[in-house]
């Protein structure tokens, strides 16, 4: 289990786009292509590693009017997703903008 | 080149997005190639500051890819602080150059940016060739040089030729010249008129007589426009002014570089304000196309080998639903080339 204290900041190699409310994200290669649902989308927008999980899960719980319990559930799991496939890596402190 | 999903692009159609963009950097040349179809303007090319915004304009409408072309894109001494912005906002690049300019240092710079591809105009496969079309001397050992320097970059190098009367007696050459340096022949046998409708460049265009004796069996590109490996074998509307746009030196907005319909200009609007515009005609006529629309097109015989090209045909009659000469040429060249083979089949079996 990732600590929600961690901040998630995005693989900068790779290039996105918002399409309507989804983003497309495509490896510099581009040999690999991403689509990321709504909720998935937001939480790609603010990576910008100056934000940890727990903060990332409140801003998702506002921003959706979901329950926090669900908001932590689809948030952790699409970012130990994304974690996978790397598209973000997690650091113990802001990542200066 | 750049792939993109089926769902990707079905969604820019859906939308209009311009995932695909090609910009004229300048009209300036250091070569005078006969065949070219650039006609400068005596206005004020954007500056770096302009392109800029421009480019944090297109990542807001949604664009993935920026194609550089010109004139001569190194004929401008702010090209690489240019790309190099584009490169830090993440685009997918790809440069369209006569490689003339590109020394070590240049060299060096275009690998740094890592861009899906360079294509570098190749006329000739001999100095004498080539030279006579840019009509610059030397200018074929300038142009080899850039191409293995990159190459040996490990950058993806694409030659691009038009063949025209001037060098169709080297076609076999240039495809293996093209293939000994390490790169990808591009090769197309259709001259477009100038951008102003100006038809010196067709007088160029191969005859019939010449494709039958060195382009018999020969499959070449159909689009002058940096395709990606999806592009379709045939079709009669194309996606300027959908998912591909222009935007030449001078800040106009077109649906495609070959295709002058001024649809606004970046000096004065936002490009989401000119792409988007519900007041803009033409531009809505070009969205709704469809083939039913297109005089003569539509009930051709050849209509399945057809990709059409609209700018060409805008350039011919000023109307982008009638026929262009180049691509009914080239379509009927398929169908030369596929009812020969059917004849060659029947021979055999």
């Amino acid at each position: 289990m990732i600590s929600l204290g961690k901040y998630v900041v995005r693989n900068s190699d790779m290039v996105w786009r918002m399409v309507g409310n989804e983003a497309f994200i495509i490896d510099k290669d581009g040999t690999k292509i991403h689509q990321l649902n709504r909720v998935g989308s937001e939480i790609w927008k603010i990576s910008e590693g100056n934000l940890t999980i727990r903060q990332i899960i409140e801003t998702i719980c506002n921003h959706f009017e979901i329950t926090a319990e669900e908001a932590e559930k689809d948030s952790v799991q699409f970012i130990e997703n994304m974690l996978t496939q790397g598209l973000v890596t997690l650091t113990d402190t802001p990542v200066p903008a | 080149m750049l792939s993109i999903t089926e769902e990707l692009k079905q969604r820019c159609l859906a939308g209009n997005i311009p995932y695909s963009v090609l910009i004229e950097l300048t009209h300036r040349c250091n070569l005078a190639c006969k065949h070219c179809f650039v006609v400068p303007e005596d206005r004020s090319e954007l500056s770096a500051d302009n392109i800029k915004d421009i480019l944090d304009q297109l990542i807001e409408a949604g664009t993935f890819y920026v194609g550089w072309t010109g004139g001569e894109i190194f004929t401008r001494s702010d090209c690489c602080y240019i790309l190099d912005y584009a490169r830090e906002k993440g685009f997918f690049q790809i440069l369209l150059t006569n490689g003339t300019l590109i020394d070590e240092k240049r060299a060096d710079f275009i690998k740094s940016i890592q861009p899906s591809g360079v294509e570098i105009s190749l006329l000739g496969a001999t100095p004498e060739t080539h030279d006579s079309i840019t009509q610059v001397p030397g200018s074929f050992e300038k142009t080899v040089r850039a191409i293995r320097m990159l190459v040996q970059m490990g950058v993806d190098v694409y030659t691009k030729t038009t063949l025209m009367t001037l060098n169709i007696a080297e076609y076999e050459q240039i495809k293996r010249l093209s293939k000994s340096l390490g790169t990808i022949p591009k090769i197309l046998a259709s001259v477009l008129p100038k951008i102003n409708g100006a038809c010196d460049p067709q007088l160029y265009t191969i005859s019939w007589q010449e494709r039958i004796k060195f382009l018999q069996g020969e499959s070449l590109s159909d689009s002058f426009i940096p395709e990606d490996d999806e592009a379709p074998s045939s079709s009669l509307i194309c996606r300027a002014g959908r998912i591909a746009a222009a935007i030449n030196p001078y800040g106009d907005v077109t649906p495609c570089v070959v295709f002058p319909l001024v649809l606004g200009n970046l000096k004065e609007q936002n490009f989401q304000d000119i792409w988007y515009n519900k007041n803009n005609h033409q531009l809505k006529e070009i969205r709704k196309l469809c083939e039913s629309e297109l005089k003569q097109c539509a009930s051709c015989k050849l209509a399945t080998l057809c990709v059409r090209c609209m700018g060409a045909a805008f350039l011919e009659h000023k109307d982008f639903r009638y026929p262009s000469s180049c691509s009914c040429e080239e379509a009927g060249w398929k169908e030369y080339q596929r009812s020969n083979k059917k004849k060659e089949n029947k021979r055999i079996g």
